[in-house]
């Protein structure tokens, strides 16, 4: 009765959840207007799939793929085998071209075998719909499609049997019916069937892929190896590992815990570290000893630790907002590849298969732990705990958020003195216990029974008590150790050495290489992107695999040892492990890893070769700037590896390679193959020679950051402009020299004043100035103008002796000179020049004109001079017309409106142009002034 | 900053000098972008082992302020003042915290490339393009209101036309380096020329002769000196001292010898292809180049620079020269040293690594190095658009050439720790090698005349932070490179940082 009520109750539910669906599915149609999927399923299949052969543009069809809206890389991106949608390249002979536009259109009709979507309900009544990626007696694992903040692939479910209360399969493929209407047009689409067409064809034409073997694990003899380093073996059992097989794991500096880690906790840390710390590398040097000899040995031991150093303990409060960032940095830069995630009340969700941290909050204060997350190394010189390029800031977040629950019990308990007797005792304890072994230098080490010579059940490698360091091995390391110790480790191939470096350094927590290693699929969703348009690429750390034929030496020494990163998008940072514990891997790789022998395109003329790899890599050629950034500018939708450091970062053989088929490197990636087939895409550029085309992407890239600006970049203009107090910028305009002064007035007018000829010399309408002619490049350009109505006036001086001739060159007159300008409240500039021994103020300002309601400039001049200035004549403008429109008012070619003040009597004179106006003055002694208005 | 080489020769073909006008703006930007795919150049690859001594601290800032530092001032009030090439003089609050969160906030915006700055009762002294201006803020608002221009003597007529100023000197004059027109000619008066703006506005012309500056201020020694780059006439970047109617070496702006008759009659022209030493018995005026920075292997650009006056806090180089490069981003340092009344000395790699083209440096009141500037137009080795970075000592000395001094038979080189007696008496440990270049009115020049000096005999100090180098063979008016690649410290056997330093030696002491 009760199997059958849940029965009731849960298709009920599934009922209701099915006609709400419906319900949102129709009433989210539009229901007039065609759609965009109605009009294309009229024209059919046939007609649409040889139109996309003909006229799609496969370049823009890639970039379609990935955008957000569609999300087609969310289901069908093809790093990970388990997502909800089939991989495109592994269709085979059932993708045609007119299937694959069936499947854009009609996702149902044809549902891939292995892809067919379920609703599964549960016995708590929830359901989900979504792909089975697992089944067995124990449960079901379910691919459910997500939202795009997961990580833009939906969530891996895992449920058990017992929680199953039914499973519907379902006739609808998961992919939605309408997915096509967020396209613009019809040409979106053929460009997208083109890309799909491209990428199958790609898959099935694909030559000799790089091989590589999946799911790859370390053989036990090399995990083993690494174990014996890891639990130090090796420091107190003499062994036939040679020093340079992969770089040593050293212990910790004590001295450097004084002030950083609470004495307290070193105390219960050394009595019994296997509980303190579970999972911890220290062995149990004391399980021989009784509970309270161990009390006291430790209480001694503890002392004289914390006498190496001179700093004292103490507790730091912790702040709230850096706590909320910390948690977030704690989860995206890289952290948790190694240690386990949290969950908001800070339990560690993977905690068996993570590096353990221990509880923090009562190892360290937070100086402590900055100072180790900023300079591990300094502590720790292995580079286990590598540096994660925090910045202090950062690094006191993530200390902050690690520490929060710092035990106040602790921190009442007051401080620790250090007592000499105890710090003496504990230094011969140290001795007593071996701790000297690892805790010290080399030569003062004693020698136990070398390895080879070990049995494999007694001491350490036995799980008892006993006078020796006691671990808590499980049967697969103790296996592995047993068979470390039995191989020859002097005899590792290049390539053996590579992986124990990377399982040593756990690179293989973030990197692949040849199927060892990569992210474990429930950290998947912790590696996060900035623009998820880029696929799997954008937030997956790179693989490994063949790095040595891909990167430079140089490049490789760059990012391991300088810490350059090529990839801003990408959250999880590269870390820094210290030069000596990964440069060898430099050399190895480049042992190690190789490619097919290739022929590269052939030349003439080098230059040549540059601009047509311009071309190439413009908008009009195979329009690489739509995805990559050039000079950290990105155009469009995705801001991919940057293109002027390719060449310094890539050997050019791998170049090759990897543009003839992109995804035969990088699987996931949305890049499409641009000679698909070995068929060019643009047939017109090198006689559509791939060879020559990829050496001419070569040759232009090879410039790097001084390339020349590719075509179609699009550069954001910069807008200058005037809010509630003016805006000024000293530079070029056009028709003045380089000593132009612009202002934009919060009335939205402008003008551009010169100061080396000391004139108006323009004035428009609306937004002030774009200045990227002088801010950009070189500075060669001008300031641009943004608005409307310019008016331009004449060269030379407004104010001039009478009796000379009008200057209309850009000459600089003699008789002038800038003295600066003034800022009033609303920052609108005074200028000050002086003409011969007037000294003049040229004040201007924004003004509604009441009768208009326009805004125009009022200019006030004042003269000073303290002889005065008979003979001076004040030049307003010229015009090819002059009309008089009122008492003392004039119009400029039909356009300007002059006004001058009542006291001054102006004149239009003739000109070899047109008409001139012009003022006469004598300017009296002590102060005079003119003021002039402008509408326009 | 200059042109790359290519862009010259076609320029010169195309136009004659002096009529370039609208047309040629085009054709700069066609070519602009065409310039040289030249290398920048290799690395020391000494970043790992400086990061020791001196660690890059970041000064962070949002993007959106696209803050191209041009020039540094430190304020009474402990601010950091930065003058920018987009024409702002932003205030800095907290730059000189050991973990700095700098706050901005914008004293003076809408000037013309700011690449000088000082700062004195009250006032900013800013140098711009188009003339040196004081700056004040008369209502108190945080803000400058009050923009008086004290000189715009000079002619600016081509954006490259650059202006770099100093801070003031002692009388408070501001020293102003004035570059050629398009760094090739001298198309407007007193381009190529250093000319002295009084705090009351009179402009003195000093000399002629400058080519591209990139920094101008004094040395360890109090004397006005300015960075040159490589180009026509200069076969290297070089650091050079601006005595009053000296001649810098390139004679475009010779031709306005007649607004500066105070300075006497106009040099004789140079010959091209010649050597400095050569022209400098014929052209009484010819100041010999001081410190020769060797092209590439000592910047390709060098820039702005300062003496570290910090008295111990900035690490043993104290009272030393500290040099930019913009196009390789390395900080280089510098000493000079008047021999038979001509300044000469030596310069030794620093600090590589720093994240974007540098313009100009700055010590702060704590005695860390603060450097800065922007990757825009021309070729940088940095990858970062724009950055400001400090240089903080770590405390911890690095083993370094400190300084190499000419004596009458060799040299005296001091380390920064006693060296490996052993090692370094013998005269095997030092390897010379000489070169000059060719002086001439084409681009640059290769090295040339190379010799082989030999370090006859090598006298440790008692101390064991000097050796006194007899060497056969010394080349007066030759860069004399040092390789002390196997030089040791005494204790521990350190190896130098950097093995590399270059001392110009335009004269040899007499005795």
């Amino acid at each position: 009765m009760a199997y059958l009520t849940r029965t009731c109750n849960a298709a009920m539910r599934l009922l209701f959840f099915t006609l709400l669906l419906v319900a949102v599915v129709v009433s989210g149609r539009p229901l007039q207007a065609q759609s965009l999927t109605d009009k294309l399923k009229q024209e059919g299949a046939k007609v649409l799939a040889k139109a996309a052969r003909v006229n799609g543009d496969a370049i823009r069809g890639a970039i379609l793929f990935p955008e957000e809206k569609l999300g087609c890389v969310n289901c069908h991106g093809s790093s990970d085998q388990n997502l909800l949608g089939p991989d495109l390249k592994k269709l085979g002979e059932m993708a045609t071209d007119e299937y694959l536009v069936e499947s854009l259109l009609e996702p149902s009709k044809t549902i891939v075998k292995g892809f067919e979507s379920v609703t599964v309900v549960t016995a708590d009544a929830r359901i989900f719909a979504g792909r089975i990626i697992k089944q067995d007696p124990q449960g079901l694992v379910l691919r459910v499609l997500g939202k795009p903040a997961d990580a833009g692939k939906g969530r891996l479910l895992t449920l058990a049997r017992a929680d199953v209360e039914e499973i519907l399969p379902s006739k609808t493929s998961s992919m939605p019916d309408n997915l096509v209407d967020q396209l613009s047009n019809r040409q979106q689409f053929l460009d997208l069937v083109k890309y799909m067409i491209d990428l199958t064809e790609t898959a099935k034409d694909a030559g000799p892929t790089i091989p590589r073997s999946a799911g790859r694990v370390l053989s036990d003899d090399l995990r083993g190896l690494v174990l014996l380093d890891k639990l130090h073996c090796t420091t107190c059992h003499r062994s036939e590992v040679p020093s340079d097989v992969f770089p040593h794991k050293q212990a910790t500096n004590l001295a450097w815990a004084s002030g950083k880690i609470n004495p307290r906790f070193i105390e219960r840390f050394i009595a019994d570290p296997l509980h303190v710390k579970p999972g911890t590398t220290m062995p149990d040097m004391m399980s021989g000893l009784e509970d309270a000899a161990r009390r006291d040995a430790s209480r001694a031991m503890t002392h004289y630790v914390v006498s190496l150093g001179e700093n004292t303990f103490q507790f730091q409060p912790v702040e709230l907002e850096s706590v909320a960032r910390g948690q977030a940095l704690f989860h995206s830069v890289g952290c948790v590849a190694c240690h386990s995630p949290r969950t908001e009340n800070a339990m560690e969700l993977f905690s068996s298969t993570s590096v353990p941290l221990g509880k923090l909050d009562h190892k360290y204060n937070v100086n402590g732990l900055v100072a180790l997350l900023r300079n591990p190394h300094e502590v720790r010189p292995s580079g286990r705990m590598p540096n994660m390029q925090l910045t202090h800031r950062e690094a006191v977040d993530v200390a902050s958020y690690l520490l929060q629950a710092t035990d106040t019990a602790d921190q009442r308990s007051g401080g620790f003195t250090i007592d000499r007797a105890l710090v003496e005792e504990g230094k011969q304890l140290f001795q007593r216990f071996q701790c000297f072994q690892c805790h010290s230098d080399v030569e003062t080490r004693r020698r136990f029974t070398p390895l080879s010579r070990l049995r494999n059940d007694e001491g350490c490698l036995s799980n008892g008590s006993g006078n020796w360091p006691r671990y808590q091995l499980d049967v697969p390391q103790r296996k592995a150790i047993v068979a470390a110790i039995q191989s020859e480790p002097q005899n590792l191939t290049n390539g053996q050495r590579i992986d124990v470096t990377l399982t040593a350094l756990n690179c293989l927590a973030c990197h692949q290489r040849d199927g060892l290693g990569g992210i474990a699929a429930e950290r998947d969703e912790y590696f996060h992107t900035t623009n998820p348009n880029l696929g799997p690429q954008g937030r997956i750390p790179p693989p490994l695999t063949g790095v040595g034929a891909k990167l430079n030496p140089k490049w490789m020494r760059e990012v391991l040892v300088s810490g350059r990163a090529i990839r801003p998008y990408m959250k999880t940072r590269m870390p820094q492990f210290g030069t000596d514990n990964v440069v060898d891997l430099i050399e190895r790789f480049q042992r190690a890893d190789a490619l097919p022998d290739i022929t590269f395109g052939t030349f003439s003329d080098q230059k040549e070769m540059r601009n047509i790899g311009s071309e190439l890599v413009g908008n009009k050629g195979l329009n690489c700037i739509a995805c990559h950034t050039f000079q950290l500018k990105f155009t469009r939708t995705m801001p991919a590896v940057e293109l002027t450091e390719m060449a310094d970062r890539l050997r050019k053989d791998w170049f090759y390679h990897y543009m003839s088929s992109p995804q035969s490197f990088s699987p996931g990636t949305v890049m499409p193959s641009y000679w698909p087939g070995g068929r060019p895409m643009r047939n017109e550029i090198l006689d559509g020679d791939p060879k020559r085309q990829v050496e001419a992407l070569w040759q232009y890239l090879l410039d790097g950051r001084q390339a020349r600006t590719p075509r179609g970049l699009i550069i954001e203009p910069i807008e200058l402009t005037a809010s509630h107090e003016a805006v000024m910028l000293r530079r070029a305009y056009q028709g003045i020299g380089k000593r132009g002064i612009g202002v934009g007035f919060p009335g939205q007018v402008n003008l551009a004043f010169d100061a080396e000829q000391m004139r108006l010399a323009m004035i428009w309408k609306g937004k002030f100035a774009d200045p990227g002619g002088v801010w950009r490049s070189q500075g060669h350009g001008r300031v641009r103008p943004l608005g409307t109505d310019q008016f331009h006036f004449a060269a030379g001086p407004e104010l001039d002796d009478a009796s000379k001739p009008w200057q209309v060159d850009k000459g600089r007159p003699p008789h002038h000179s800038f003295a600066g300008y003034f800022l009033d409240n609303k920052r609108r500039p005074t200028f000050m020049y002086r003409f011969d021994n007037v000294d003049v103020e040229d004040y201007s300002i924004d003004v509604v004109n009441n009768a208009t309601n326009s805004t125009q400039i009022r200019r006030v001049l004042t003269f000073q001079s303290k002889a005065g200035r008979n003979g001076v004549i004040f030049r307003v403008a010229t015009g090819k017309t002059i009309a008089v429109a009122g008492e003392n008012s004039f119009l400029i070619d039909n356009k300007l409106n002059i006004r001058l003040d009542d006291n001054s009597k102006a004149q239009i004179e003739d000109a070899p142009d047109g008409k001139r106006l012009i003022v006469p003055l004598d300017i009296p002694a002590g102060k005079s002034t003119l003021v002039v208005e402008y509408a326009w | 900053m200059r042109y790359g080489k290519f862009l010259f020769c076609n320029m010169a073909q195309l136009w004659p000098a002096r009529s370039i006008g609208h047309f040629s703006i085009i054709a700069l930007l066609a070519m602009a972008g065409r310039s040289a795919a030249e290398p920048l150049g290799e690395y020391w690859n000494t970043a790992e082992e400086e990061a020791k001594y001196y660690r890059i601290v970041e000064l962070p800032f949002p993007e959106e302020l696209a803050l191209e530092a041009g020039s540094f001032e430190v304020l009474p009030n402990h601010q950091l003042a930065i003058g920018t090439r987009r024409g702002e003089i932003l205030l800095v609050s907290g730059a000189f915290d050991e973990n700095p969160r700098p706050r901005f906030q914008r004293f003076a915006s809408g000037l013309d490339e700011v690449l000088g700055l000082s700062y004195k009762d009250g006032a900013f002294f800013v140098t711009q393009q188009t003339e040196v201006t004081r700056i004040s803020d008369t209502n108190g608002d945080g803000r400058g209101d009050r923009f008086t221009t004290l000189s715009d003597a000079w002619g600016f007529r081509n954006y490259h036309e650059f202006s770099f100023g100093s801070k003031l000197d002692a009388e408070g004059n501001v020293w102003v380096a004035l570059c050629l027109s398009k760094s090739y000619q001298s198309d407007e008066p007193f381009r190529g020329w250093c000319v002295k703006v009084t705090p009351e506005g009179k402009t003195i012309p000093v000399c002629a002769g400058i080519r591209s500056p990139c920094g101008i201020g004094p040395n360890e020694h109090g004397v006005m000196f300015y960075a040159e780059s490589q180009g026509p006439w200069n076969g290297s970047c070089s650091l050079k001292v601006l005595e009053s109617g000296g001649f810098m070496g390139h004679p475009a702006s010779l031709k306005w010898y007649e607004l500066a008759p105070e300075l006497g009659p106009e040099p004789i022209a140079p010959n091209t292809r010649s050597r400095l030493m050569v022209e400098r018995k014929r052209v009484k005026q010819l100041v010999p180049y001081a410190v020769v920075f060797p092209y590439i292997k000592m910047g390709r650009s060098i820039s702005g620079f300062t003496v570290d006056r910090s008295q111990g806090k900035f690490g043993p180089f104290q009272n030393q020269i500290f040099i930019g490069d913009f196009s390789l981003s390395v900080v280089m340092r510098a000493t000079t040293e008047k021999v038979n009344g001509v300044w000469q000395g030596a310069c030794y790699p620093f600090r590589e690594g720093l994240a974007t083209g540098l313009l100009a440096c700055q010590f702060t009141p704590e005695g860390d190095l603060i450097v800065g500037g922007t990757n825009r137009g021309w070729p940088v080795r940095g990858p970062r658009a724009y950055a400001v970075q400090r240089l903080d000592w770590t405390g911890k000395t690095p083993f370094e050439i400190k300084e190499i001094n000419a004596q009458s038979d060799g040299f005296l080189v001091t380390f920064t720790k006693p060296v490996d007696r052993d090692i370094a008496s013998q005269g095997e440990s030092y390897s010379l090698s000489s070169y000059t270049h060719i002086y001439q009115a084409g681009y640059g020049s290769p090295e040339v005349d190379h010799t082989k000096p030999q370090v006859r005999q090598a006298t440790v100090s008692e101390n064991g932070l000097q050796v006194q180098l007899q060497v056969d063979g010394l080349v007066q008016g030759h860069v004399h490179e040092f390789d002390l690649q196997p030089i040791r410290s005494a204790t521990k056997l350190e190896k130098l940082v950097h093995v590399k330093a270059f001392y110009t030696l335009n004269e040899i002491p007499t005795k």
